[in-house]
């Protein structure tokens, strides 16, 4: 039986959706006060 | 000058040192090698917190807000490459350095390559990171400089001094448990600093107005897509450079491997990274906000000309005196309109008339910073040797003349708190890399526990020493944190290519890997030298570099040796 290498989980989703919400919000702040 | 009332003496008194008196109270029993050099078996919050609180130095709370209040937003582009790291160094590298037991970082590196690969990682490691230390120690010195009027020298040898006796009494355990209280006391003291930043705010300017005139002013942008290499905070530099910086930084810097190594098992670590990676953007991003509203509050109340007290007083003791009290009352004039129509702006109408406003406000600005520059020519006359950036000074000028007496101490105290907590874990990591990749390997026999214990307490007092040496000559160019990013960044990226060899290249050996990670140093350091690019991108073209040469000379190096052999 082979180790598996690498495993992903649902923290590492949840890291990379709550990056992509900083940017959004930085974004919808930068729109809104300049 | 400024001078500290009793209360705010017995706040920062009480802080630092209950947390020094329950670190030591708390890990008085940790006798043995795991725990003075690992830690011990820590939970995920310790493993995030002790995370966090090692790359939050002084140095962050002293130059970020001033950051904002002078450039605007845009430093948090910077932490967005972390959430991206912290997923890789989860996947690959924690689990790899709990299943071979190792203390260090590098002595991974010897199982993979050889040692001579892995001496070459710990040096960079303890060049880098002795400067850095000598920089963590540098800036509260400036803030008790400016607090008390002190020699910077002085000042360098008491702070270092107290940090030394700190670290070498803790050892790791000591400095992952008291790291939660600094962070508790850098967390409070931050939001109090907020709060009252804008309770200070004139009748009727709310957070939302303050964001708003902060906006006005181009404090705001907080994004820049434009793919402009010379153009030091892009979303681009962010998320590419700031995520290998951050995967050289917390996969490959002692000073943060030790920390998550501290984590009880591989599932413990990984929280305690993950929580670093969700908390960090939003906790730059605050701080960032502190700056900002620092910069609307002087919208409504006047601000120095100059925010370095020790370069003002040697200008008005010089020959320019009369020349920069005349500049100082230009701006006081200046500052006082714009005052005068930040208020008008308030009570606006129309469009029109916000928009002359806004015209105005920004005309009254641009001289404002004529002025100010200026005054810097003037500093400069008065004495050729001042470091004029005042960058550093804005938060803490802030603190001392606007903040009521007792939050005065506790402001001071998250400073040092912070300053503390990555000191501490600077050296202790240079003191646990000299004594595992160094001292040990060269003494083959076992000497037991208590010897190397007692060599790494030595090897943190050297450290230690050597930092304050570097804390002494450090010079103030640009801006403390960026310096610091800039000596990880000049290292940083080689490092971590060494390790993507070690990880995903199984075909490249050692001899491949030194030889390449040479040249690739010695190529980063020029580019950086002649300023070919911005310093963040030396992360990135120091990996890609130093793991394209290994694998040509070790393509190079399989093709000669069958040729070898039919000859």
């Amino acid at each position: 039986m082979t180790e598996k290498k690498y495993t992903w989980n649902k923290w590492y989703t949840i890291i990379l959706v709550a990056n992509a919400l900083y940017v959004l919000v930085f974004y919808i702040i930068m729109k809104a006060f300049s | 000058m400024n001078t500290l009332h009793l209360y705010d003496w017995l706040v920062l008194a009480a802080t630092l040192l209950f947390i020094v008196i329950y670190g030591a109270w708390k890990t008085h029993k940790s006798k043995t090698v795991t725990d003075y050099l690992k830690g011990g078996d820590s939970k995920w919050w310790t493993v995030g917190i002790s995370v966090m609180a090692t790359q939050a130095s002084a140095i962050t709370f002293l130059s970020t807000p001033g950051q904002a209040f002078h450039d605007g937003m845009g430093f948090a582009q910077f932490y967005l490459g972390v959430p991206v790291a912290m997923i890789v160094i989860c996947m690959v590298f924690i689990p790899l350095y709990h299943k071979l037991k190792v203390y260090t970082a590098y002595q991974y590196l010897e199982q993979r390559f050889d040692g001579k690969t892995r001496t070459l990682t710990a040096f960079l490691f303890l060049v880098q990171r002795g400067l850095s230390a000598g920089i963590t120690i540098f800036a509260p010195a400036i803030i008790l400089s400016a607090v008390l009027g002190w020699d910077l020298v002085t000042l360098n040898i008491i702070i270092g001094v107290l940090v030394i006796i700190y670290t070498v009494t803790g050892g790791t355990k000591a400095v992952s448990v008291t790291q939660k209280q600094q962070m508790a006391v850098i967390f409070l003291g931050m939001f109090t600093a907020f709060f009252i930043i804008i309770s200070y705010l004139p009748e009727g300017i709310t957070f939302t107005k303050a964001l708003e005139i902060a906006g006005a002013s181009g404090k705001m942008d907080i994004l820049d897509f434009s793919f402009d290499l010379n153009n030091r905070y892009t979303i681009w530099s962010g998320l590419i450079g700031g995520t290998f910086l951050s995967l050289s930084y917390f996969g490959t810097d002692q000073s943060q491997v030790q920390r998550y190594l501290s984590g009880k098992n591989v599932r413990q670590s990984q929280l305690g990274m993950i929580f670093n990676g969700l908390l960090k953007v939003p906790m730059q991003f605050f701080i960032l906000l502190v700056g900002i509203m620092v910069f609307v509050f002087y919208q409504f109340n006047n601000a120095p000309v100059h925010f370095n007290p020790t370069n003002v007083q040697t200008v008005l003791s010089s020959e320019y005196s009369e020349a920069f009290q005349k500049l100082e009352t230009q701006q006081n004039s200046v500052e006082q309109q714009i005052q005068e129509t930040q208020l008008l702006l308030q009570t606006a109408t129309s469009d029109q008339q916000t928009a002359s406003y806004i015209d105005n406000i920004t005309e009254l600005q641009k001289q404002d910073k004529t002025l100010r520059k200026e005054a810097v020519a003037l500093i400069e006359k008065a004495d050729s040797n001042l470091k004029t950036n005042d960058k550093d000074y804005v938060f803490i000028h802030f603190i001392l003349n606007n903040l009521p007496r007792g939050i005065i101490g506790l402001l001071l105290a998250v400073i040092l708190s912070a300053a503390m907590s990555s000191t501490a874990s600077e050296l202790n990591a240079l003191a646990t890399t000299t004594t595992i990749d160094l001292y040990k390997r060269d003494k083959r026999q076992n000497f037991g526990e208590k010897h190397y214990i007692n060599k790494s307490k030595w090897f943190t007092v050297l450290w230690g020493v050597l930092a304050i040496l570097v804390a002494c000559v450090a010079d103030l160019f640009d801006n403390l944190i960026q310096l610091v990013n800039i000596i990880g960044s000049i290292f940083y990226g080689n490092v971590l290519g060494i390790f993507m060899l070690a990880f995903f290249v199984k075909y490249v050996k050692s001899n491949a890997v030194f030889v390449g990670a040479i040249i690739t140093q010695a190529i980063i350091f020029c580019l950086w030298w002649f300023d070919v690019i911005e310093f963040l991108w030396l992360n990135l073209i120091g990996c890609v570099l130093v793991m394209i040469i290994a694998i040509i000379i070790q393509s190079f190096n399989n093709k000669k040796r069958p040729a070898r052999r039919q000859t």
